[in-house]
């Protein structure tokens, strides 16, 4: 009887942190999503650049911050690729590239999406 | 996470059906449960060993929950006949007083020769030795000979012919066996005159058997123990 409380606990403390992960995952990549749809989607007046790096910095920093939470439940492969996507996303707008930035932007949203659902509960991810 | 924990019970229900259709010969010492849960938590276990990349989260959670799950499930076994029967099958007689059940030989998809060689493993030569032959859900083969052919050392000790020496169970744990107690010839009315006879009820016997010459035996629960 002692096993089975045990167990039960175990259960509710599981189903517990996975919903508590997902809520964490969910508000970050939230936070994460609104703050690269900011970015105008093409910049055609160069000084744009400068404005779009900060957002670029303020990411930076929400996934440094986050970094090591997010690692516990989510794949290296994932999280390195969003960090590699950021890291594109600010050398086009240091080297004023407007093609390689819509596209660095585009696919950053698309990771962050993916990374969301992932972590959520979708019938997608389970099948 | 909550992917693999889907995931994770998903692939255990699926892997507990395959199992189960697959019969009582591929499970060998273990319960189908115990066997889909030793094969899982090997493979759980490699993963993020093998691979940096793979979060340790990844393998805790499913194998925290693959044993909660089975220690939920063991337990609730134990209280459910039906779920047990579900998730592991029932035992299946295959020799009934001496007279082979070639329909139950074919549902648990065993040949005659597969029978004859678990019996010559038992040492038993002759299939007419035989009074009772049962597949019991983890694969083994329960083998009770017929009274007269019993070791010489019964005999020796005056046990003469047609008794036999196997005992039904009627009542485990407070649980009535209806499907045994009809196969014997009785019914639950029977039983219960039989139990208020010394009086008793269910809920108090921890193991009631009967043997095919009526001779009962009870065991009571000890105190504190009422299912």
């Amino acid at each position: 009887m002692k096993t089975f409380i045990l167990a039960c606990v175990v259960l509710g403390l599981i189903l517990g942190g996975i919903t508590a992960n997902a809520l964490f995952i969910h508000k970050i990549s939230t936070e994460l999503i609104e703050k690269v749809s900011r970015l105008p989607e093409s910049i055609e007046h160069t000084e744009l650049f400068a404005a779009c790096l900060e957002t670029v910095n303020e990411l930076d920093e929400t996934m440094k911050k986050h970094r090591l939470a997010l690692s516990i439940t989510v794949t290296h492969a994932d999280l390195e690729g969003t960090e590699n996507l950021l890291l594109r996303l600010r050398a086009a707008c240091r080297e004023k590239n407007a093609d390689d930035y819509g596209a660095a932007r585009e696919l950053l949203i698309a990771k962050i999406h993916n990374l969301q659902e992932s972590e959520g509960f979708s019938l997608d991810g389970v099948i | 996470m909550i992917t693999v924990f889907c995931r994770t019970l998903i692939i255990y229900l699926l892997l507990i059906g395959a199992m189960r259709l697959m019969g009582k010969r591929q499970v060998g010492e273990l319960q189908i449960s115990e066997l889909v849960i030793t094969l899982m938590l090997s493979e759980l276990a490699v993963t993020p060993i093998a691979d940096k990349g793979i979060p340790i989260a990844h393998a805790i959670v499913p194998i925290l929950t693959l044993l909660s799950v089975e220690v939920v499930l063991s337990f609730w076994m134990t209280k459910s006949e039906k779920l047990k029967e579900a998730l592991c099958g029932r035992p299946s007689m295959l020799i009934r007083r001496g007279k082979l059940d070639q329909k139950e030989l074919l549902r648990v998809r065993m040949g005659i020769s597969e029978l004859m060689s678990e019996l010559r493993l038992q040492n038993i030569a002759d299939i007419s030795d035989v009074d009772y032959a049962i597949l019991e859900e983890n694969g083994r083969l329960s083998v009770f000979l017929r009274a007269d052919r019993l070791p010489l050392s019964a005999g020796d000790a005056g046990i003469e012919g047609s008794e036999s020496s196997y005992a039904h169970l009627i009542i485990g744990d407070g649980k009535i066996h209806v499907d045994t107690l009809r196969k014997t010839g009785h019914d639950e009315n029977w039983l219960k005159k039989e139990l208020r006879a010394r009086s008793l009820t269910p809920e108090d016997v921890f193991l009631m058997t009967m043997k095919d010459s009526g001779k009962i035996e009870i065991l009571l629960k000890e105190k504190g123990e009422k299912a």
